[in-house]
């Protein structure tokens, strides 16, 4: 006989390895400050180049004002000036992503514990069955 | 309202039934579309507007998930900007990166907005963007709002400008370099319409937060107003000619639309349709697991009062 409790169970613990388990699980496989610190050297190569991309921009769109005030310009300045604003644009990005990949790490945690606590279910379950069945 | 109510979950039940269909249908109609507007705005590389091409890639796009759609638009985007200039291809190569290093990397579900805002600017309704996203996102979503409104007017950039962009030589790629961006940062028109879908969105999205009744009703008023007002205040100050009817009536006209979205759509709790298989020692399951339906269609009752009352007055005399 089928045991529609645990058909209940089973189908909502396979919808949720359906859409988020998968992704979730592979979050387990790391400490929560592995996970978040990787993500931020992610998100400090992702700005960098963004940061670089931009920069090469603005010189193109500036290179004739840039060629004709070489000698009289402030290169030393102007070097400064473009890795301060590296270092602050660099600055909030990792905070933000600090606080974005520690969210989805805790989210995830949380809704991997309610799918623990199913699965410890699933099984009692499925004991009971087999004892019920006098084996 | 009884009739709505029951078109509603007659196709909650519809949707229920067939979702897989339907969100594949969808999805090809959408990829189809903006293939095809892409195409008929700046399409100059012939090749890529032959139909069996759009159509079958239109199929492809119905099988991926929307990030891979937006990014197939966004590469027949470059291919058309290849064969008029180089240097805009390139341009539009950098702002593509940018949104993907700086926001799409972190929050892949809100990247379709880039590509719904310039179809909603094509197909002449573009004041549905800021009152959808508010409606259906978060606040951040106004960092994609921002990027297809910038995404469109480079699009117009380049409809408008390509055969100065086509006829200069190859010896300026410096001057067209600064002109392509001299083109878009000197738009006025754009900004405005970034600051103001910005703060519309916002605006949209606090008000259907509130815990008041027809919330979403208010916010959708408000938005289509405050649209309106930013809009005709920005064009006067900045000194923008502005078509104030096409303003006027485009706003009201998102906010009906919208309405009707709100309604039919985002109101409902689609939740989809699941099919998941699993096993235990004894059975293989296969389980389509369907959403639960709230209200019932309307069961006919009749109630003969007057029939009642005849049969009293017989009893008293």
């Amino acid at each position: 006989m089928l045991n529609e409790d645990k058909v209940r169970l089973m189908t909502k613990m396979a919808i949720y390895e359906k859409r988020h388990g998968k992704e979730n699980m592979k979050m387990t496989e790391y400490f929560r400050g592995d996970y978040v610190s990787w993500n931020a050297v992610k998100t400090v190569i992702a700005v960098t180049i963004a940061y670089v991309l931009v920069v090469a921009a603005w010189v193109l769109y500036h290179l004739e004002e840039l060629i004709e005030n070489v000698y009289t310009m402030d290169v030393v300045g102007l070097l400064k000036k473009i890795g301060v604003n590296y270092i602050i644009i660099l600055g909030i990005y990792v905070v933000i992503a600090y606080i974005i990949y520690n969210v989805k790490y805790s989210k995830a945690m949380n809704s991997l514990k309610h799918y623990r606590t199913n699965l410890k279910k699933a099984k009692q379950m499925d004991t009971e069955d087999v004892k019920g069945r006098g084996f | 309202m009884m009739v709505i109510l029951e078109i509603k979950e007659r196709l909650k039940k519809f949707y229920g039934k067939f979702d897989i269909y339907i969100l594949a249908i969808v999805k090809f109609l959408g990829a189809f579309i903006a293939i095809s507007l892409i195409n008929a705005n700046i399409g100059y590389m012939e090749k890529l507007k032959e139909s069996v091409l759009v159509l079958l890639v239109s199929l492809l796009c119905s099988i991926l998930p929307i990030g891979g759609m937006v990014f197939i638009c966004a590469g027949f985007v470059l291919a058309h900007f290849y064969t008029i200039s180089l240097e805009l291809a390139a341009i539009t190569l950098v702002l593509f990166l940018l949104m993907f290093c700086l926001y799409i990397r972190f929050d892949t579900s809100d990247c379709y907005i880039i590509l719904l805002t310039p179809i909603l600017f094509w197909l002449k309704i573009p004041y549905l963007v800021p009152l959808l996203v508010g409606m259906t996102g978060g606040i951040t979503s106004i960092v994609p709002v921002g990027m297809g409104v910038i995404g469109y007017y480079l699009l117009n950039y380049a409809k408008e400008n390509a055969t100065v962009l086509t006829n200069s030589t190859t010896e300026d790629i410096l001057k067209k370099f600064t002109l392509i961006i001299d083109g878009l940062i000197q738009n006025k028109l754009m900004m405005l319409t970034v600051v103001v879908f910005a703060l519309v969105t916002i605006v949209v999205y606090l008000i259907k937060k509130l815990s008041v009744d027809y919330s979403f009703m208010i916010a959708i008023g408000v938005g289509a107003i405050l649209n309106i007002s930013l809009l005709l205040l920005g064009d006067f100050s900045l000194d923008i000619t502005a078509a104030v009817g096409e303003i006027i009536i485009g706003s009201l006209v998102s906010a009906a639309i919208m309405l009707a979205l709100q309604f039919f759509i985002f109101s409902v709790d689609y939740t989809r349709t699941e099919h998941v298989q699993f096993e235990d020692d004894d059975y293989i399951y296969y389980v389509k697991a369907v959403p639960k339906m709230s209200v019932t269609t309307q069961e006919i009752n009749v109630k003969k009062i007057n029939a009642q009352k005849a049969k009293k007055s017989t009893q008293r005399r």
